[in-house]
């Protein structure tokens, strides 16, 4: 592409790539932490921004690493783009001309979706391998204008684009994990996209761009990444990621341990209720239980951790249980368990119950070992595909 | 379905050791403190309510849905229902891990199928190929 060759050079902004990398510590790849120094807050207001903004964050954490959402937004603004050059020509011949015709429209756009219309304007030029004549268009466009989106971008929704990007900042520490699958798959596609386009620069529009191809064309890169579980704890805990995470209690699973998908299957389907199961639910479910797992055992450890106890005992949990609604329907088990411990325990009052831990600590080690076995996951080798 | 992989379908709990495993995965950032044994039976016990907790509430969903397997939504659903909100990204990430996994899976197993030909026809091809191969050589 000639636009490329002529336009490389002009761009010294490749840096907007690296924005990209909004997940560093977390990535394993080499490639991510060159990226680590840039502004990566941009980049997460772009990878987040939708959660900030949706009354419903559940569903809208679904869709940022989707590529379909990026998508999406992509092809309606393409159009404009090119509606609004009516030719190479044109821009070039009259420059200012150009520039005001297509800038005011761009303005005013800015203002009510700063996010999705910065990046999703940019994202046109991605259209390049099935579009070729819009992208010379778009390029060229680009080069006149760029000092004018720029300027409009920052003139027009800078409250905007800070005030989320605080916002999300906040939640970066928890969005982590989830994030970085697309990340990774961002920065694995971005590395080739580089070299391919180094035209495109726009620095707000480059995360969703990047995470839309990347979440297209690196789908793999992103599973193998994001399959690298033990690297990116490693990292997380080197770089102090982790305890942040973890007062999160959404810490990037340190466990890797999986349950057996075959068990958690049957224990769903013992309630007679419950008829098929699709293939995926198991493992849905094995992951939830994961995380419940997580943070019953950190609260309870915490508990332990302020009683100056090194060993967790059945009492804690209780405690830890009936301390939250969100786990009352644990109640019951804690309390009948809890039961008989507290006929021992009662008369001597609470220090008792360190005792009975202490008891036990001999019983514990054997267990952990054993285990191991177990990890992996389980896929049922002969089973059909159930999934609607 | 795959009630034949074990002995007996009334075992309805977690086995232990993977559970004690995990528990001290989870806690191996938090200077040396364990589960007790009792703690770690109760936690499994909690464990297989979450479960049941979840898959009928999907249950539920998926039932006023009309549908009749519980599918990876409902769980979601389940969980948003049920004060877990937070654990649903992961749970997506983990469901999509899986079909990514599992799509790779079915791509390798249709390009023998894909080939169009039978077993015994691809041998023949082989063969032929190799004799081609060795009649070249030489």
């Amino acid at each position: 592409m000639p636009g490329d060759d002529a336009y490389a050079p002009k761009s010294p902004d490749l840096s907007s790539f690296y924005s990209a990398g909004p997940t560093p510590q977390v990535d394993p790849t080499e490639t991510q932490q060159l990226f680590l120094p840039q502004q990566s807050k941009p980049d997460f207001s772009h990878l987040q921004y939708p959660y900030s903004s949706s009354s419903h964050p559940n569903q809208q954490r679904y869709q940022i690493p989707a590529p379909p959402h990026s998508f999406a937004h992509r092809r309606p603004t393409e159009y404009p783009i090119t509606s609004q050059s009516p030719g190479p020509n044109v821009g070039v011949g009259h420059p200012s001309a150009a520039q005001a015709e297509h800038y005011p429209p761009r303005a005013a756009s800015y203002p009510t979706t700063g996010y999705s219309t910065s990046g999703t304007g940019y994202t046109g030029a991605q259209a390049p391998p099935s579009q070729p004549q819009q992208l010379q268009q778009q390029q060229q466009q680009q080069q006149q204008q760029q000092q004018q989106f720029y300027s409009a971008q920052y003139q027009c929704s800078p409250s905007q684009q800070f005030s989320t990007s605080h916002l999300t900042a906040a939640h970066v520490h928890v969005r982590q994990p989830y994030d970085y699958p697309s990340a990774a798959a961002a920065t694995a596609a971005e590395l080739s996209r580089d070299q391919q386009f180094p035209a495109t620069n726009h620095p707000d529009a480059m995360p969703p761009r990047r995470a839309a191809a990347a979440a297209a064309a690196a789908v793999v890169a992103a599973r193998a990444a994001s399959e690298d579980a033990p690297e990116s704890h490693q990292q997380e805990s080197a770089t102090g990621e982790g305890g942040v995470a973890s007062t999160n209690t959404i810490e990037p699973s340190p466990v890797k341990t999986k349950f057996p998908t075959a068990r958690i299957k049957r224990i769903m389907q013992a309630d007679e209720e419950v008829g098929k199961v699709a293939q995926q639910t198991p493992i849905a479910v094995g992951k939830a239980l994961e995380l419940f797992m997580v943070a019953l055992v950190t609260k309870s450890a915490e508990v332990a951790r302020q009683r100056n106890s090194k060993r967790v005992s059945a009492q804690m949990l209780k405690q830890v249980v009936e301390s939250d609604d969100q786990w009352d329907f644990l109640r019951d088990i804690v309390g009948k368990v809890e039961a008989d411990e507290k006929k021992g325990g009662a008369s001597q009052s609470g220090r008792a119950t360190h005792k009975g831990e202490a008891s036990g600590t001999d019983e514990e080690g054997g267990g952990a070992g054993e285990g191991a076995a177990a990890g992996k996951k389980r896929r049922g080798g002969g089973r059909k595909k159930k999934v609607q | 379905m795959s009630d034949h992989e074990f002995g007996g379908s009334d075992d309805l709990s977690l086995p232990k050791a993977t559970v004690q495993k995990i528990v001290s995965e989870i806690l191996s950032g938090s200077s040396g403190i364990a589960f007790s044994k009792e703690a770690r039976d109760i936690l499994i016990e909690c464990c297989v309510e979450f479960i049941t907790l979840i898959s009928s509430e999907a249950n539920e969903i998926s039932e006023k849905e009309a549908k009749k397997t519980i599918a990876c939504d409902h769980i979601i659903k389940a969980l948003d229902q049920l004060g877990f909100p937070d654990y649903v990204p992961a749970v997506l990430e983990a469901a999509a891990e899986h079909k990514e996994v599992q799509k790779g899976r079915e791509k390798k197993a249709n390009k023998l199928e894909q080939s169009g030909m039978t077993l015994e026809e691809l041998e023949r091809l082989q063969q032929e190929q190799f004799a081609a191969a060795a009649a070249r050589h030489n």
